[in-house]
C-alpha cells in the first residue's frame, strides 16, 4: 500500500539529485545569475531547476515546514519577505513572482527595471509542465526543467495506475468555510487518484464560501482538510474543528492530508494522489 | 384612573409578554431557516433523532447554538444599552459606541493568539471581560456626570479608535496566517457556524452580567430625576455604577468574546422602545433584553438569507440599520439643544 | 423631640468649604426661609441637610446622628427638591409623582396600592392630577413644579427640603406655592427652602435663617431678621419695610435712592 507513495518520493529524488554537473549548459554567460523568487511556487520550481549559484533569495515561506516540500533545500538560500526595497537591495538580474503576489510590489519593481515574470498557478497538469518548462526557459535551464517533467509524468502515471475506481466523492472544506470548485488543480489531483470531485460534482469553479450547513448536505464520500490548520487558533479555522463537521465527517472519511503538496502546482504534486489514494485506503494491488 | 402609563405607552404587562412572544417566534425561525431547509415538522421529528440524521446534527449542532447566541448576544447589547443610557443620562450610551465592545474584542483577540485561550476554556470571555471592565470604568469616570454628548461620543470614539488599533497589532504580531484577516470579525462580528462550545462558554458569564445590570433598575428609575434627587431618594449611586460597570462588562465581554465587536443594537433598541414603556428607565430593562434578542436574530436570518454564500458580517447589517439612525438621533438631540 | 439640630456643621465643594460652623435648631413644625447672596451656601445647606453631601460637625435628625441613618429611611423622612427642575427622559407626570414612594418599595417591587393612593394624593394636593398622563415635559414651568412638589409630598416626608422652588414663577404660582408650604407646616411637616425674594420670605416664613459666606449671620423671624443694617452688611442694598392695609413687606431699593428715613 506504501508502495505508491515511495514511489512517488524516489521519483522527487531522483529530481533533486540531477545535479548541475550533468547538464551541459551552452550558455551559461547569459543566464540570469542572480534570481530572487518572491513566490512559493516559484522558489521550489527555481530550486529544482536552477544551479544553486543562480539563486539569491526565495521567499520565507519556502523555508518553513508548514507550507514548503523543499524546506531543506530552500534554507541553503537566503529568505525574502516580498517587500520591494528588500528585493530591490538584492540588485536581481531575474525577480520571479506569482499572479497574486502584491501587486503594487511587483508594479514597482516593474518600475525600477527590475527583470520580473510572473507565473500564473497550475489549475492542472498540462500547466504544470508549463510551468516547469518556462522556469527551465528563464533560467537557461531546459535541459534540467525536461528532466523534472519526465519524473513528474513517471509520478503521475504509477499513481494513475493505482487509482481508486471506487467513484467516491471527495469534497475539501477549508478556513472560513471555502470549498474549492471544479476546474482546479485539486480537482485534477482527485480526479487523478480516480475518485469524483464534490465541486466538480455541483458544477461549482473557484473557490467559494460554503455554509457548514450545505457541506453536511453535499454529504461527500470523503472530507479533505489541510494539516496546517490542525494547530491553529484563529477563527478562521475553528469551523473545520466544528463539533457537527466531527460527528459527520467521521474518522476514516475525514482526509486530514499535509497541505504543502496542494498548495503548489509542481513536480511533487504527484506526491499528493499518491496520499489520497493511500488515505482512502483503497486495496492495493 | 389607570396607572403606570404615558400616552403614547402600551400597557406594561401585556406588551413585555408580546416582546416575549415575538422573541420565541424569531427563534423559531432562527432554527428553521437557513441553506439546508427544513419545515416546522421536520424540525419537530429531527429534534428527537440522533447525530447521524442530517437534520438532527444541523439543528442541534449548528443553528441551536446559533439561534441561542443570537438571543442572548442581543439580549445582553440591548440590556446594556439601557442600562448605559439610565445611569449616563444620555441616549447615545451604547456599548459598541462607547468602545465597550471593541475593548472586548481586543481582550479576546490578545486570549485567542496568544496562547492562553488554549489552557482554560473559560480564558477567553475572561480575558475579554477584563478589558471590557478597564473599557467601561474609563468611559464612567470620563463622562460621569457629563451630559454633554460630544463628551461621550470622543470618548467613545477615541477608545473605539484605540482599541481596534491594538487589535489590529495583536493579529498582525500572531504567527497565525488566518489571524491577520480577521480583523473584520473582531470588528464586526458574526454568529456563522458557533458551536454549543461558544455557548458553553459564554452563555453563564451573559447570565451573570444581565442580573448585575437587572439590579440597577430601581435606581435608573430616581436616576431620572437627576444625581442629587437620587440620592436623597436613598439609592446608593456608587453601588449602581458598580452593578452597571461589571454588568456590563462581564456581559458585553463574554458576548463579544464569540460573537465579536456588534455595534448599535444597544442604542437603536432601547431608543425605539422608549416611549413604548413610558420612557421608564427600569421598564426598559426587560423591554430592551427581549428586544435586542429579538433584533439580532432578525439581523442574522436576514444575514443567511441576503447573501447566503458570503458570510455577511452581522455587524454591517446591525450598522446599516443603525448608523443612519445614529445620525438621525444625533440630529434630534442637536436640534433639541438649540 | 427636636427635628433637626445642627451644630458646628461644616461642608466642603471639592476643596472649597462652604460651609463654616452653622449651627441652628428646629423643634417644632415651622415654614423656615434660608436666605443669602449668591454663593451663601444656601443650596449646600440644603444638599447637606438631605444626605446628598457629606458634612462635617454633628447633625442631629430626631435625636439620631444623620449620617447614622441609612438611606432609605432617611429618604422616608426627609424629602429634597433641588433648583433645577429636571426630568431626564419624557416620563409621564404621574410616573415621576410616583418616584418619590421609591423608599417605601421593596428591591424590585411594583408600586403598591398605598403607594398609588400616596401619589393620587399628593397630585390631588398640588392640583396636578389632570396632568397625570401628560409628559412633564411639555408642561409649563409652574405645572413642572407643580408637579415636582408632588413628588415630593408623595414621599410624606417630615422634613421637606426644596432650594428656590419658587424661582422662574409668576407671582400668582409664588403664593400657590408657598400656600402650599405653608399648609404643610399645619400639617405637622418642617419646611425649609431657599428663596432670593426678602418679599415672600418676610410675607411666608415663621422663621428666616440668614447666610453670608458660610456663615449664619442671623437666625429669626423676619422682622428680626430683615433689619436693614444687617442686609446693608450682607447684600449691600438698602431696604425698606413698607405697610400696606393688608401687610408689611420688606423691600429692597437701590442705594442711592435711600432717600427716606425707615418709618414703621
Amino acid at each position: 500500500m506504501k508502495r505508491t507513495l515511495i514511489l512517488g518520493l524516489a521519483a522527487a529524488a531522483a529530481l533533486l539529485s540531477a545535479g548541475p554537473g550533468q547538464a551541459q549548459d551552452h550558455d551559461r554567460t547569459n543566464a540570469p545569475k542572480r534570481v530572487v523568487s518572491m513566490n512559493l511556487c516559484t522558489d521550489q520550481l527555481a530550486v529544482l531547476i536552477a544551479r544553486p549559484e543562480q539563486i539569491a533569495s526565495v521567499s520565507f515561506l519556502s523555508h518553513q515546514k508548514i507550507s514548503s516540500v523543499l524546506v531543506r533545500e530552500a534554507r541553503r538560500f537566503p529568505a525574502n519577505r516580498g517587500t520591494a526595497e528588500e528585493i530591490f537591495r538584492l540588485q536581481p538580474d531575474l525577480v520571479t513572482v506569482g499572479r497574486y503576489s502584491a501587486p503594487s510590489t511587483v508594479h514597482l519593481l516593474k518600475r525600477l527595471g527590475m527583470n520580473v515574470v510572473t507565473f500564473e498557478p497550475a489549475r492542472d497538469f498540462p500547466s504544470i509542465r508549463e510551468n516547469i518548462r518556462k522556469m527551465g526557459t528563464i533560467l537557461h535551464r531546459q535541459e534540467q526543467a525536461e528532466k523534472v517533467v519526465a519524473a513528474f509524468d513517471a509520478s503521475v502515471r504509477s499513481a494513475r495506475d493505482n487509482a481508486n475506481r471506487s467513484g467516491a466523492v471527495i469534497g475539501s472544506y477549508a478556513a472560513n468555510g471555502y470549498s474549492t470548485g471544479g476546474d482546479s488543480l485539486e480537482s485534477a489531483l482527485v480526479e487523478a487518484a480516480g475518485f469524483r470531485h464534490l465541486g466538480t460534482e455541483q458544477g461549482r469553479t473557484g473557490s467559494i464560501k460554503i455554509p457548514l450547513e450545505s457541506l453536511l448536505a453535499q454529504n461527500p464520500d470523503y472530507l479533505l482538510t489541510w494539516d496546517h490548520y490542525a494547530n491553529d487558533v484563529s477563527r478562521a479555522t475553528a469551523v473545520i474543528r466544528h463539533p457537527a463537521l466531527q460527528k459527520w465527517f467521521t474518522e476514516d472519511r475525514h482526509l486530514n492530508v499535509p497541505s504543502r503538496y496542494w498548495v503548489c502546482g509542481a513536480p511533487f504534486t504527484a506526491t499528493a494522489i499518491h496520499h489520497l489514494i493511500d488515505a482512502t485506503g483503497k486495496p492495493s494491488s | 384612573m389607570k396607572h403606570d402609563t404615558s400616552p403614547s405607552a402600551l400597557p406594561y404587562g401585556p406588551f413585555l409578554g408580546g416582546l416575549g412572544v415575538l422573541a420565541v417566534l424569531v427563534f423559531g425561525a432562527s432554527l428553521l431557516i437557513g441553506p439546508v431547509s427544513i419545515s416546522p415538522l421536520e424540525g419537530w421529528q429531527a429534534l428527537g433523532g440522533d447525530d447521524t440524521n442530517l437534520l438532527t446534527l444541523v439543528l442541534q449542532e449548528i443553528r441551536f447554538p446559533r439561534a441561542i447566541l443570537g438571543a442572548a448576544v442581543g439580549a445582553i447589547l440591548g440590556l446594556s444599552g439601557a442600562v448605559l443610557q439610565g445611569l449616563l443620562r444620555n441616549p447615545l450610551a451604547d456599548p459598541g459606541l462607547l468602545g465597550i465592545s471593541a475593548s472586548a474584542s481586543l481582550g479576546a483577540v490578545i486570549a485567542l493568539y496568544s496562547g492562553l485561550a488554549a489552557l482554560h476554556i473559560f480564558a477567553l470571555p475572561v480575558a475579554a471581560l477584563t478589558t471590557a471592565t478597564l473599557a467601561v470604568s474609563l468611559i464612567i469616570l470620563l463622562v460621569g456626570r457629563s451630559f454633554d454628548i460630544l463628551t461621550i461620543i470622543l470618548a467613545g470614539v477615541a477608545l473605539t479608535s484605540l482599541a481596534g488599533a491594538l487589535t489590529s497589532l495583536a493579529l498582525n504580531l500572531s504567527s497565525d496566517p488566518f489571524a491577520a484577516l480577521e480583523i473584520v470579525f473582531w470588528m464586526m462580528g458574526s454568529l456563522t457556524d458557533r458551536s454549543m462550545d461558544h455557548v458553553f462558554l459564554s452563555l453563564p458569564f451573559i447570565m451573570a452580567g444581565g442580573v448585575l445590570l437587572f439590579a440597577t433598575a430601581r435606581a435608573l428609575d430616581a436616576l431620572s430625576l437627576g444625581h442629587d434627587v437620587a440620592t436623597s431618594l436613598g439609592i446608593n449611586l456608587k453601588r449602581t455604577r458598580t452593578l452597571a460597570i461589571f454588568g456590563t462588562a462581564i456581559g458585553v465581554g463574554a458576548a463579544t468574546a464569540v460573537s465579536g465587536a456588534i455595534g448599535f443594537v444597544g442604542l437603536v433598541v432601547p431608543h425605539v422602545l422608549r416611549p413604548l414603556v413610558g420612557n421608564r428607565p427600569s421598564h426598559l430593562l426587560p423591554a430592551s433584553a427581549l428586544g435586542g434578542a429579538i433584533f439580532l436574530m432578525t439581523t442574522d436570518i436576514l444575514v443567511r438569507v441576503i447573501l447566503p454564500g458570503k458570510d455577511l458580517k452581522l455587524g454591517v447589517m446591525t450598522a446599516m440599520v443603525g448608523a443612519p439612525f445614529f445620525l438621525w438621533l444625533l440630529y434630534s438631540l442637536k436640534r433639541r439643544a438649540v | 423631640m427636636t427635628l433637626l439640630s445642627c451644630t458646628s456643621l461644616t461642608a466642603s465643594l471639592g476643596r472649597k468649604q462652604v460651609l463654616d460652623a452653622v449651627s441652628f435648631a428646629v423643634d417644632r413644625p415651622q415654614l423656615i426661609g434660608l436666605i443669602g447672596p449668591n454663593g451663601a451656601g444656601k443650596s449646600t445647606l440644603l444638599k447637606t441637610l438631605a444626605g446628598v453631601l457629606d458634612h462635617g460637625g454633628d447633625v442631629q435628625f430626631r435625636g439620631q446622628d444623620h449620617r447614622a441613618i441609612p438611606a432609605p429611611e432617611k429618604a422616608r423622612s426627609i424629602a429634597y427638591m433641588p433648583q433645577e427642575r429636571v426630568v431626564h427622559w419624557d416620563l409621564a407626570c404621574r410616573d415621576v409623582v410616583l418616584l418619590g414612594r421609591l423608599p417605601y418599595r421593596g428591591w424590585a417591587g411594583r408600586a403598591s396600592t398605598e403607594d398609588r393612593q400616596a401619589t393620587d394624593d399628593a397630585m390631588g394636593k398640588m392640583d396636578v392630577l389632570e396632568f397625570a398622563n401628560r409628559p412633564f415635559n411639555q408642561l409649563s414651568g409652574g405645572e413642572q413644579a407643580r408637579v415636582l412638589l408632588a413628588r415630593l409630598l408623595a414621599q410624606s416626608p417630615a422634613l421637606v427640603l426644596a432650594d428656590e422652588p419658587t424661582n422662574g414663577l409668576d407671582p400668582a404660582h409664588q403664593i400657590g406655592l408657598m400656600k402650599t408650604f405653608r399648609s404643610l407646616v399645619d400639617e405637622g411637616k418642617t419646611v425649609i427652602l431657599s428663596l432670593h425674594d426678602l418679599t415672600l420670605a418676610a410675607a411666608w416664613c415663621d422663621r428666616l435663617l440668614l447666610l453670608d459666606h458660610g456663615r449664619m449671620t442671623a437666625d429669626g423671624p423676619p422682622e428680626t431678621v430683615l433689619q436693614a443694617e444687617t442686609l446693608r452688611q450682607v447684600y449691600g442694598v438698602e431696604t425698606e419695610w413698607v405697610t400696606t392695609s393688608r401687610t408689611a413687606a420688606v423691600i429692597a431699593v437701590d442705594i442711592s435712592s435711600s432717600r427716606t428715613p425707615r418709618e414703621t
